[in-house]
């Protein structure tokens, strides 16, 4: 039985969505990698997960692994992180492309640290030209 | 670790990819090298590239070892030579747009330059054009762009100084 309360709780913290959002897109991660993408305290992530897997929506897997559970609600919930990120990353690139926005190399690496495997799945060959036109003289 | 090599099929790869962009833009192509590279060899070009800018090498090292993942082919001037990622860059598109970055001379910002190609390597491959959501936009603008011009306006505009842009 899903205690709404509990869910409300859960989902009213800020940190609770990046995580989320990073194993929508990553599929499976280990605490470490969710420090390296989000800069969140491992106790705050340990927190959040603990709950998380609490309400159903985090499952934990072999080798310290996480992943989202498998119920409908969380595959709804991941395909809206997804299609969300999507449009984030479409508008910006989009605002480089139409020149409103500076392209830059340190803030493409940041992007592609957090969103590689959108980026790869939506994003291939406008992201050669944008790692490209970031090395022409 | 042998970082760079030349295979049968990529004679017959850079063949046809030259035979298309030098029939489309109606010049003879410059004396260029194509080879294929492991991941790791543009790694160490691109953080000598950043390195160069101004970044730190263990910046440029991390910025590289990011964006390679990404890069298909990379044309260095210098060294007139476009180096095509192992499995992801020995393509036609992939090597068409590397040649006619060899032969642009229209500038003025890298992004123009960017789009200016990936039209006029959509204009050569046409349905083998693999497109994203992104180079459908720039297609689509540029087709707005030039309307009812001729083609031959943008390939002009590629082969002579100035911003790629002016048409």
């Amino acid at each position: 039985m899903i205690k709404l309360k509990a869910v409300h709780e859960i989902l009213g913290i800020p940190s609770t969505h990046r995580i989320l959002e990073l194993l929508a897109i990553w599929g499976e991660l280990t605490v470490d990698e969710i420090i390296g993408k989000t800069k969140l305290s491992r106790n705050q992530i340990y927190n959040v997960l603990k709950m998380l897997i609490e309400n159903g929506f985090v499952e934990k897997v072999n080798r310290g692994k996480y992943k989202l559970a498998g119920n409908p609600r969380t595959k709804y919930l991941a395909m809206f992180y997804r299609e969300n990120i999507v449009m984030q990353i479409g508008s910006y690139f989009q605002s480089i492309i139409e020149g409103r926005e500076k392209a830059d190399p340190e803030k493409l690496t940041e992007i592609i640290e957090k969103y590689e495997p959108i980026l790869k799945e939506h994003f291939k060959w406008i992201m050669h030209s944008l790692v490209e036109m970031n090395l022409i003289d | 670790m042998i970082e760079y090599w030349y295979t049968d099929e990529l004679h017959k790869l850079f063949n046809k990819a030259r035979n298309l962009v030098e029939n489309f833009l109606k010049i003879k192509l410059p004396e260029v090298k194509v080879y294929i590279s492991i991941e790791e060899y543009l790694v160490e070009i691109l953080t000598d590239i950043y390195v160069k800018k101004g970044y730190t090498k263990k910046k440029a090292q991390k910025m590289a070892v990011k964006q390679a993942k990404f890069i298909r082919g990379l044309y260095i001037r210098k060294k007139k030579t476009i180096f095509l990622k192992e499995d992801v860059g020995e393509n036609l598109q992939t090597l068409v747009h590397e040649l006619l970055h060899v032969v642009q001379k229209c500038d003025k910002s890298p992004i123009r330059k960017e789009k200016i190609v990936i039209f006029l390597t959509y204009l050569i491959l046409k349905d083998r054009f693999e497109h994203d959501y992104l180079t459908r936009k720039i297609v689509e603008e540029w087709q707005r762009k030039i309307s009812n011009k001729s083609a031959e306006i943008v390939k002009r505009r590629l082969l002579q100084e100035g911003d790629c842009n002016n048409i």
